[in-house]
């Protein structure tokens, strides 16, 4: 049993004690003995544990490429990084391991010590966007992908510093002044595949076989 | 009423949260996040509320 089922059995169990702790308090007379001991455990503490637990089951659980392909918007990106025969950045990353699991969140969670805080409310703002449908495909990214999620991989590996042009442009590349995918690539299929109406994007948005290939 | 609407908060949020927690997809997610969990902190807080306030009567405070 992996950790992300035990919290998932603890946190129906401590919900349903919650629950059964409410419906006794429901039926104990308004600040009588019991109900001011009840009450502590009732309306506080049991409460509390479920917010830690579900707030955990977010936080944790979101790190999954399982997680991020429950939004359908999510298929054209999860379809090519499992494509062998593709060249984006993430198929490569992907088929070679070099990012065994996590994929979606190793890339995006944004390094730095508010990194996985801002790609938290990045998070809550797709989450927002997605319930109301206000958004349009193909999605774009918004802002600046910030390179630390390459350079805490790549920075000081041998590959990496025996390129020259990786010296002459350290600093542009330290300060986000220019983005790795310019020379690398694109790192998922572009704006235009994954436009409503395309052959591609039909292609793209075809079930996943085996619900996610063994991404984890 | 007024006795049991912290009570119902807190139910309606562990009933939304176990569905996130079963199932955790965009729309419970949402629905932990941006309800169950507004609603158990605001019937903590309301039950908070509540002892400071008795413990003031009681000139304990």
């Amino acid at each position: 049993m992996d950790f992300t089922t035990a919290i998932k059995i603890l946190g129906v169990a401590v919900i349903l004690a919650g629950m059964a702790l409410c419906l006794a308090l429901v039926r104990t007379a308004h600040l009588s003995p019991l109900y001011k001991r009840l009450a502590p455990f009732a309306l506080l503490m049991v409460p509390l544990a479920v917010l830690a637990l579900g707030n955990y089951h977010v936080f944790e659980g979101t790190q999954n490429v399982s997680s991020c392909l429950r939004c359908h918007v999510m298929l054209p990106i999860a379809n090519d990084m499992m494509d062998p025969e593709s060249m984006t950045l993430a198929a490569r990353h992907y088929k070679n391991r070099w990012i065994a699991t996590k994929q979606c969140y190793t890339c995006h969670k944004d390094y730095g010590l508010n990194g996985t805080i801002k790609a938290k409310m990045d998070g809550f703002r797709h989450l927002v966007k997605y319930t109301f449908r206000t958004y349009e495909e193909p999605i774009r990214f918004v802002g600046r992908f910030n390179n630390d999620n390459c350079l805490q991989c790549h920075r000081k590996t041998a590959k990496f510093e025996g390129i020259k042009s990786h010296h002459t442009i350290r600093e542009r590349l330290e300060a986000n002044q220019i983005g790795c995918i310019r020379c690398h690539g694109f790192p998922h299929p572009t704006g235009s595949e994954r436009t409503p109406g395309t052959a591609r994007y039909e292609e793209l948005h075809r079930p996943l076989s085996g619900g996610g290939g063994g991404a984890k | 009423m007024k006795r049991n609407g912290k009570t119902l908060l807190i139910l309606l949020g562990y009933l939304l949260s176990a569905w996130f927690i079963l199932d955790p997809g965009p729309l419970p997610m949402a629905l932990f996040v941006f309800v169950a969990q507004p609603l158990i902190a605001l019937a903590a807080v309301l039950y908070v509320v509540e002892v400071l306030r008795e413990l003031k009567e009681r000139g304990v405070l």
